[in-house]
């Protein structure tokens, strides 16, 4: 809910007021929830800075610290007019130096201060709940002993972003609560999201390890499903989930609110690569695979035909960064070419293999993880082009290890799939981020960034974004009804 | 382990005496901030986890150990690209590592980003 403009600036008033010292302030969004804003600010900083500000979008603070305040309240609301709680959400917040230079800088974070188990009623026993969400099911405030640690959230966010020649300048926060950001770093947006894990869109357990907080699980990992192993994070070893947490776009969400909601937000069509024929053997079946920013567009039924591979003489690698011999160019006419990464641009590899008459190409990588996406641009190049990764390479090229000069058995097709959302698996979960190698603090408690559109609670935070956590065009608060909320 | 961009060739170098002096005071001047701010504490980098007891249930301080980061960079092409992490030491990473990993989409269709060329 979005509270009425003189209503909201005479709470900012209120808020002003309490603020100077240490006073712990309340903006209360009168929702489904509340949320509390505790201004962590001394007098003259972060919220408190005099500095004056022109309206923009919407916030018509006259200070830099009164429309970052109105900015954060701005981002609660929308979660409280959301959530349902019959206790307080509090909100520790401050704006402080954080680390930055002049082409990076930490923008703010925030997350959940206190966890619970076993909690009157806590729907799953022995399992780590983030304490907004404790609270929520228990119906009481359970940290309300402690005034000092008792929050449910912490925020700190970035005092001096844009506005120093070290600290990323020329993109400060836009404070509007319009969302016409333009160039500039959506504040609310920011805040939607990080206010999001510390509300429990966030795994206690460990990505990298699979060691679980204190030898239990997070309510999140009950929901985990790994479409590989056909296991819960719950029922797994702490080496399962390890590995579950590489198995890139085999990573789903298992709860229902999320299931159901998912065809009314996520669009159709996924990219895949199949690959059958009648030497295809062990390699039968589909990849994960990264797209090109040049070539043909995917399509459906995409582009399907005999796989012949690209060998460079006297190595064990194929890496068309030159024109095709006519051994090459021959095997590779009329058909798809498997290269190698390496050397040279995926577009020089696409044109060379175009050249010598190639319907498609896949490019393997030349490292571990996951299937690349090919950046490039060469505007000749009209073919279909694709990454696939290096351990698929591998057994791509063991599948045609014996083949004619022409002919393989082993066949490729690669397009877009239409019967499939595009950020979910094949039976329509939503899938979560899970690249290889392991991306610390972004694996797992985050939706595939192949999710279209944009969604929320992906690591990358994107531009178009807009202020909502719904459907139809977003899943992030149907996460949270799945983990209780 | 600290290191810089050198703004002539662009590359990445160990810090001169002194910019490593200004790094120091850059940082003690963000925690003397943080200091003042939260004099209880709460603010303290990575406090311990610490286990409570209570009648209703166990209550686990985690503080820091679980906050998420945004962290922003802006590309050759100027671009900004915003990614989350979870944990101070990955956005630190993010900040001081210039090669070190965005979240790029693998496999993805209309979505923007920031592809290798080779």
């Amino acid at each position: 809910m979005h509270i009425s403009k003189p209503l909201r600036l005479a709470r900012f008033a209120t808020g002003v007021l309490l603020s100077l010292g240490l006073v712990l302030v309340g903006l209360q969004a009168q929702a489904a929830a509340t949320i509390v804003i505790q201004n962590m600010n001394a007098a003259g900083e972060g919220f408190n800075d005099p500095t004056p500000a022109a309206p923009v979008g919407g916030n018509f603070g006259t200070t830099l610290g009164q429309q970052r305040l109105i900015a954060f309240q701005a981002a609660a609301d929308q979660w409280g007019a959301t959530l349902t709680s019959t206790q307080t959400i509090v909100i520790r917040a401050s704006f402080e130096p954080l680390t930055c230079t002049a082409s990076s800088a930490v923008l703010g974070s925030a997350g959940a201060w206190n966890i619970w188990r076993d909690f009157a009623g806590a729907a799953k026993p022995n399992t780590w709940y983030p304490q907004a969400l404790a609270n929520k099911l228990s119906g009481t405030n359970l940290s309300a002993g402690d005034p000092v640690d008792g929050q449910d959230i912490r925020a700190r966010f970035n005092s001096r972003l844009g506005l120093f020649a070290d600290c990323l300048p020329g993109s400060p926060f836009y404070l509007g609560l319009d969302n016409n950001h333009g160039p500039l770093i959506d504040l609310v947006t920011v805040l939607l999201h990080e206010f999001g894990h510390g509300l429990g869109f966030q795994t206690f357990t460990s990505g990298s390890s699979g060691v679980q907080f204190d030898g239990r699980p997070s309510i999140w990992d009950h929901y985990l499903y790994d479409n590989s192993a056909n296991a819960l994070w719950v029922n797994m070893t702490d080496a399962q989930r390890a590995t579950s947490a590489l198995n890139t776009r085999k990573l789903a969400w298992a709860g229902a609110n999320v299931t159901n909601s998912l065809p009314s937000v996520l669009s159709l069509g996924t990219p895949f690569l199949a690959i059958s024929g009648p030497a295809a053997g062990a390699a039968t079946g589909t990849y994960n695979i990264g797209t090109a920013s040049f070539g043909a567009s995917l399509g459906s039924p995409g582009v399907s035909g005999q796989l012949m591979p690209v060998v460079d003489t006297g190595t064990s690698t194929g890496l068309a960064c030159t024109p095709l011999s006519p051994i090459n160019a021959l095997a590779v006419n009329g058909r798809i070419a498997l290269v190698d990464r390496g050397t040279c641009t995926f577009a020089v590899k696409a044109k060379n293999a175009q050249d010598a008459g190639a319907i498609g190409v896949i490019i393997a990588n030349n490292v571990a993880g996951s299937a690349p996406a090919l950046g490039g641009a060469d505007p000749t190049v009209t073919i279909p082009v694709i990454g696939i990764s290096q351990a698929d390479g591998v057994t791509l090229r063991a599948a045609l290890a014996k083949r004619t000069r022409t002919t393989s058995g082993v066949i490729a097709t690669f397009g877009v799939n239409t019967s499939q959302y595009a950020g979910a698996d094949l039976v329509g979960r939503a899938l979560l981020f899970t690249p290889n190698p392991f991306q610390g603090g972004s694996s797992v408690s985050h939706f595939d960034t192949l999710a279209t559109p944009n969604q929320l609670m992906e690591p990358a935070i994107n531009g178009d974004l807009l202020h909502t956590v719904l459907p139809p065009y977003d899943l992030t608060f149907r996460l949270l009804q799945d983990i209780g909320w | 382990m600290r290191v810089v961009r050198d703004p002539v060739t662009g590359q990445l170098r160990a810090p001169t005496a002194e910019e490593s002096k200004a790094m120091d005071e850059q940082a003690a001047k963000a925690r003397a901030a943080r200091a003042a701010a939260d004099p209880a504490g709460a603010a303290a980098d990575s406090p311990p986890p610490m286990e409570f007891r209570q009648s209703n249930g166990v209550r686990y301080r985690v503080g820091d150990s679980f906050l998420s980061y945004s962290v922003v960079r802006r590309g050759d092409d100027g671009k900004l690209d915003m990614q989350c992490v979870t944990g101070k030491e990955a956005a630190e990473k993010l900040i001081r590592d210039p090669k070190a990993s965005m979240s790029v989409p693998t496999s993805t269709i209309d979505k923007e980003h920031g592809h290798a060329h080779q």
